[in-house]
């Protein structure tokens, strides 16, 4: 289960580096926003699923 | 020249974020996927957004590409730490070849509480069961 949301931060990782390797390819920089955004979203989902696993096991 | 500069920065970031993919199929252990992941891939996407910085030559993208490269160095060893603090929590075995665990029989899955090993009281001083 733990391994899943690492993989999942990799993905998103990963995906961040594939919009900067776009926007360098065909000179449209606007699309780092969206690479600021997945990296919050990525944050935000390692520490939402993190707590959400802390709390199944209290249980 | 700026074209050879950009051009070998992106090629050593996609190394990195390809070792960092690499290394989540082959390690045989989450702990050892946590430090593989964080570390590679910190470093591949941070030479990749430099090299885009490098290529656009603009005051507005350099800054906003400095912003992203900020926010990922950190919050990668946040969400490390919190991986890695809720996998031992949550009884993830240890690879069997790992040579330490500091924390084995200091920390009592069913009361939730965590000894230091320095403790006086020798009845607050017994190693627990081992959470694994």
């Amino acid at each position: 289960m733990v391994d899943r949301i690492i993989a999942l931060d990799l993905i998103i990782t990963t995906g961040i580096g594939f919009i900067s390797a776009y926007s360098i390819l065909y000179d449209q920089p606007a699309l780092l926003d969206v690479a600021m955004i997945l990296a919050l979203i990525a944050f935000l989902g390692t520490v939402a699923f993190t707590y959400y696993i802390q709390q199944k096991n209290k249980q | 020249m700026t074209d050879i500069i950009v051009g070998i920065l992106a090629f050593l970031g996609t190394i990195f974020v390809f070792l960092a993919a690499v290394g989540m199929v082959r390690m045989p252990d989450t702990y050892l996927r946590i430090s593989v992941t964080t570390k590679a891939a910190t470093l591949g996407i941070g030479l990749l957004l430099i090299a885009g910085a490098i290529y656009s030559n603009e005051l507005a993208i350099t800054a906003k590409i400095l912003a992203i490269i900020l926010f990922l160095l950190l919050t990668a060893p946040v969400s490390a730490h919190l991986i890695g603090r809720t996998s031992y929590f949550s009884g993830v075995k240890l690879w069997k070849n790992s040579v330490m665990d500091d924390m084995e029989g200091k920390y009592d899955t069913s009361s939730e509480e965590l000894r230091s090993g320095f403790e006086t009281d020798p009845e607050k001083s017994k190693p627990t069961k081992s959470s694994g």
